[in-house]
């Protein structure tokens, strides 16, 4: 009886032993898998390098501009012939060492000196250093042009009205801009942002959108 | 009976013992994050490849800052730095002209010192052109030549230098220019 009884247990012990040997060689199995964990590191690895290098190029953008265009003239006739130049604004900006001027077909206006002036009332435009609060050497744009004055007089000319009180060139969109030759970039392309303000669809002046199709034309000589 | 009881948990106990223990970290179910690292992955590998931007800042090529929002596409790109013209030839940018003082030599351009029409570039970018018509001829005008030119300069380049290259570009049938510039408007733009 006692033989019987403690073979019985000892069956059932087997039983259960065997279970959880069959359990532990699955779990064994299960994790006898492809190793992903170096595949990961790769990833990880490529994923934060693709992430430090892509805040660079969310911060561009592009200035679309277009050269003059030159058309051989037609015997017989003239600019002025057409009517659709008769009225044209023709507005351009020249960037000179002492200030902004603006002219166009009706008329040129006053040039728009420096907010501070060099000697012979040049405006400052080149790279400088200045200490900051932490007495480091900090490299800013020493820029002396007066864009606030620019802007003002650019949307004046585009919600111009004339005797009659209709605005006179607020379908213009195209500006000219020139420059003196060592006139550095950065004027240039911060004048091009005065020009142009902030580009709408419609670009009628009063969204803040004044001439938004820029032509850089040869240098002032 | 007790004891025989007694002695099969002994035993079981000893035999449960060789069991090898489960081992916790091995049920670590990574394949969630797997699937969104690799679909991040993808997604900045076909960001990287398109993106418009194939240059480095430094102190010799920072473009000026601009409000413009105009999305950066791809073109022919002229890099300007202080020390040279770099246009793109395949995957890498070769140097055509050396920058000295904000100029070039001379030498190097068609009509001398007063000369707008700097020879080698106008060489490397008619290339540029005839490339881009062959391709626009054999994808029927799928691929139009649109000749755009994408101009990376320094911020501190004079507008001669740059007038030459626009000019040089425009020469070489590329008249339509996009000038890269970094976003944000100047620190001093309000003035």
């Amino acid at each position: 009886m006692s033989s019987t009884a403690e073979r019985t247990a000892f069956a059932k012990v087997r039983a259960r032993i065997r279970r959880h040997i069959a359990e532990a060689e699955e779990a064994e199995h299960e994790g006898g898998e492809i190793n992903l964990v170096p595949y990961l590191d790769i990833v990880v690895n490529t994923v934060m390098f693709m992430l430090a290098t892509s805040a660079l190029s969310l911060a561009l953008a592009n200035v679309n501009v277009s050269a003059p265009r030159y058309e051989e003239p037609i015997p017989g006739s003239s600019a002025s012939d057409d009517p659709s130049n008769k009225d044209a604004l023709n507005l351009t900006v020249g960037i000179t060492d002492t200030g902004f001027t603006i002219g166009g077909s009706a008329a040129i206006l006053p040039k728009i000196p420096c907010r501070t002036q060099l000697r012979q009332g040049r405006c400052p435009a080149y790279l400088a250093t200045k200490a900051n609060a932490k007495g480091e050497q900090v490299v800013f744009w020493m820029d002396g042009y007066n864009y606030r004055k620019l802007e003002e007089k650019i949307k004046e000319i585009k919600l111009f009205k004339d005797a009659a009180g209709n605005y006179r060139f607020r379908n213009e969109r195209q500006a000219i801009i020139t420059a003196d030759q060592h006139i550095p970039y950065n004027v240039v392309v911060r004048t091009m942002d005065t020009i142009r303000g902030g580009a709408t669809a419609k670009c009628t002046g009063d969204d803040g959108c004044y001439f938004d199709q820029v032509i850089l034309s040869a240098g002032v000589q | 009976m007790a004891s025989v009881r007694m002695r099969a948990k002994k035993q079981y106990r000893k035999l449960l013992k060789r069991v090898p223990e489960h081992d916790d970290v091995s049920h670590l179910n990574i394949t969630p994050m797997m699937d969104m690292m690799t679909i991040l992955l993808i997604f900045f590998l076909k960001d990287f490849s398109v993106s418009a931007d194939n240059f480095t800042l430094s102190e010799d090529l920072t473009p000026p800052r601009s409000a413009s929002k105009v999305e950066p596409k791809r073109a022919v790109q002229i890099t300007v730095t202080r020390k040279a013209i770099l246009v793109e030839a395949g995957d890498r940018e070769e140097q055509v002209a050396a920058v000295k003082r904000g100029q070039v030599d001379s030498s190097v351009k068609k009509e001398g010192q007063s000369g707008y029409e700097i020879t080698p570039l106008m060489a490397i970018l008619q290339k540029h052109a005839t490339r881009l018509k062959r391709i626009e001829q054999l994808t029927r005008g799928k691929q139009a030549f649109a000749g755009e030119v994408v101009v990376v300069a320094d911020h501190a380049t004079p507008f001669r230098l740059l007038s030459e290259i626009l000019y040089t570009a425009g020469q070489a049938e590329f008249g339509r220019y996009r000038l890269m510039v970094l976003q944000g408007a100047s620190p001093t733009a309000k003035n």
